[in-house]
């Protein structure tokens, strides 16, 4: 077998099981998914923002203004 | 804005556009039957950017920022990064429900995930959008021949729970939840 035919078949195997992991759906929705996942942006926050309720404070409560900082 | 682009760039554009648009193909082909009917896989597309304009000043939205941005949003990856992952997901192709930004790390062995937002508000696919973005970008993480997804600077502890809940590790030295691919 050549290494393409090779490849495409390891990869079509691929799709078939990930085909089979999900064929059910996915279970239960997640009640808990974040909303948003911003990893490359440097994020500030204040504890009185309405966008953030208890979490700000775990996070940085010590910054006085909202802002997004570009990194 | 204009972007002088070498002829490397515009090669390895190429490549990865196949590559994406392969992957969509592929994400679309295997979604559940009980989804196949109302939802899709797309790139993110003028449509895309448009509906997201929506998503500003949308009660629910966690924090204000813009996806058109030139300098660290769609078009920053657009111009600026030729193997990125884009993906949007829609509902019964018309209502936008998620979109995500992400590129290989330097060495090609890792893709990062840099952007995942839900549409906020009125959302059908609200709290199934990451496992669906999860597929997509495992399988473009096939196709690089990637063996770990990462998930870059989880905003707090209870997001970092969140995706440990799904199998991925949490890492504070690098700050990041990554899931090693099989």
């Amino acid at each position: 077998m050549t290494e393409d035919k090779k490849r495409d078949s390891d990869y079509e195997e691929f799709l078939r099981q990930l085909r089979e992991e999900i064929k059910d759906g996915f279970g239960a929705v997640m009640e808990d998914e974040p909303q948003v996942q911003l990893g490359s942006l440097d994020l500030v926050f204040t504890p009185d923002s309405e966008l953030f309720p208890s979490e700000l404070e775990e996070y940085r409560p010590e910054e006085k203004k909202l802002r997004l900082v570009k990194k | 804005m204009s972007y002088s682009r070498s002829r490397t760039h515009i090669a390895t554009e190429t490549k990865y556009s196949k590559i994406r648009r392969e992957v969509i193909d592929d994400a679309n082909a295997i979604l559940p039957v009980q989804l196949k009917s109302v939802v899709s896989y797309s790139l993110i597309t003028q449509k895309a950017i448009i509906e997201q304009r929506s998503w500003h000043n949308t009660f629910g939205r966690r924090v204000e920022w813009d996806w058109e941005r030139d300098d660290y949003g769609y078009y920053h990856f657009l111009y600026q990064e030729p193997k990125r992952f884009e993906l949007a997901i829609w509902w019964r192709e018309m209502k936008l429900c998620a979109l995500s930004l992400g590129q290989p790390t330097w060495s090609g062995s890792r893709l990062r995930l840099d952007f995942i937002e839900s549409a906020p508000g009125d959302n059908p696919l609200k709290g199934s959008t990451f496992n669906l973005i999860e597929i997509a970008a495992r399988i473009y993480a096939k196709h690089i021949d990637a063996h770990e997804i990462r998930l870059m600077k989880p905003v707090n502890a209870n997001v970092i729970d969140f995706y440990c809940s799904k199998g991925y590790e949490y890492n504070s030295r690098g700050n990041f939840c990554f899931k090693v691919l099989r």
